[in-house]
């Protein structure tokens, strides 16, 4: 009996020296971390919306201008909504979005011009098998997405679509397009409404 | 010459993927690529030195009956800490490595030599034998890769996170895509597996 709180004694001690020490590690990096991430964040957007030199962050309004009715649990792949802005005019409109994949959520962002044309796509984090499903964030896989417009459904070749899925990763390949459909779609119904909240700070044509 | 021996066992002659046959979940998962095979690589050896390290000078700390939840709570902090620290200083690194790192604290290698070595020897002899190990476990991630790589892909060292195209033998559309698969895996593993018993077997008589 006397054994049994001695050995556990000795184990609290060292997961007490472990959570210090962790403690300690988390307390020096977070800051670092989140910098990176929001670092990582404006470098998606730079690549995804060419062009433009100013986002805001328009996430919280985005709400409002999800369609009601069919499709609306689509939409809970969306976590956020960045108006892109060139010159001063809004010129686009990037979309963060985590279609679920082979592994696990595929966080992308995708960039769409006022046009309604994709103009980017930037795989941000994935799980997907390395070798196989992982090849959805090369940027030649990403460039296959490039172009496509509001209106048309993305969908992989199996789906009946017209975009080439990765051999061998067709669910990884789904789950992007699916992210660039839904990304579209949201476009669609932000510029419909037209984009007044949204822009609201400035002057300037719907993206 | 002890210490060199530490060091030099775990490259070939106690070769944790090869001869050792621990720790295999990453050389049949991560072996699609020779990128990925270094990347694993060195991620694992980083924390075997220094779980290692730690576990090695704890050894007359830890009490016999709770070494196994003791070396669990070192190996965990420390691929926490690994972890919290690459993503903070080296985020490119990170990004490529990043899913590998959790799956170290569930390589048997990793306990299999704090249990079998490391808290049985001095800081120095467990600091060899897990770079020795780490080598080793490296060096097999890297043939197994090679060969996947070329058969399955046709290319040599692609690395499309940094932006290298390797260098390509064949057309991919040549290549099996079994060799990607979990069955290329185990025929690319089988194969090196049972030449190292032939010839340990011929050395023997």
């Amino acid at each position: 009996m006397h054994d049994v709180f001695r050995l556990g004694f000795i184990l609290m001690a060292i997961c007490a020296v472990a959570a210090a020490a962790l403690a300690y590690v988390n307390d020096i990096t977070e800051e670092k971390i989140a910098y990176q991430r929001q670092l990582e964040q404006e470098r998606a957007l730079e690549r995804v919306l060419p062009g433009c030199e100013e986002f805001k962050d328009e996430t919280e309004k985005i709400g409002a201008y999800i369609p009601e009715g069919q499709g609306e649990k689509d939409f809970g792949i969306v976590q956020g909504a960045y108006v892109g802005y060139s010159k001063g005019r809004p010129s686009g409109l990037a979309v963060r979005v985590a279609p679920t994949g082979y592994g696990g959520p595929v966080e992308m962002m995708v960039g769409i011009s006022s046009e309604g044309i994709v103009k980017g796509l930037v795989i941000l984090g994935q799980q997907e098998t390395p070798g196989l499903g992982a090849k959805i964030a090369s940027p030649e896989f990403g460039k296959r997405f490039e172009g496509k417009r509001v209106g048309g459904r993305v969908r992989v070749e199996k789906d009946g679509g017209d975009v080439q899925a990765i051999t061998g990763a067709t669910i990884s390949s789904r789950a992007v397009a699916r992210g660039v459909d839904v990304a579209l779609r949201l476009f669609e119904a932000v510029s419909k409404k037209g984009l007044s909240e949204v822009r609201s700070q400035k002057e300037g044509v719907v993206p | 010459m002890r210490f060199m021996y530490d060091f030099t066992k775990g490259i070939v002659k106690e070769n944790p993927t090869f001869r050792l046959l621990i720790g295999m979940c990453p050389p049949l998962a991560v072996s699609t690529a020779i990128s990925n095979g270094i990347g694993m690589g060195i991620a694992a050896t980083f924390v075997l030195v220094g779980s290692n390290v730690i576990v090695s000078a704890l050894r007359s700390i830890i009490p016999p009956k709770i070494r196994i939840p003791c070396f669990i709570v070192v190996i965990a902090s420390f691929v926490t800490i690994v972890d919290l620290i690459m993503a903070a200083f080296t985020p490119g690194l990170h990004e490529v490595l990043g899913i590998f790192i959790p799956l170290i604290v569930v390589n048997c290698i990793i306990l299999a030599r704090a249990e079998a070595f490391a808290s049985k020897n001095p800081v120095a002899n467990s600091l060899a034998d897990g770079l020795g190990m780490g080598l080793g476990f490296t060096l097999a991630l890297v043939i197994l890769s090679f060969f996947r790589e070329l058969l399955g892909t046709g290319t040599i060292l692609a690395a499309p996170d940094f932006g290298f195209e390797g260098i390509r033998i064949f057309t991919r559309e040549l290549g099996p895509v079994i060799m990607l698969l979990p069955p290329g895996a185990f025929i690319t593993l089988g194969l090196p597996i049972g030449l190292m018993n032939t010839f340990t077997m011929r050395r023997k008589k």
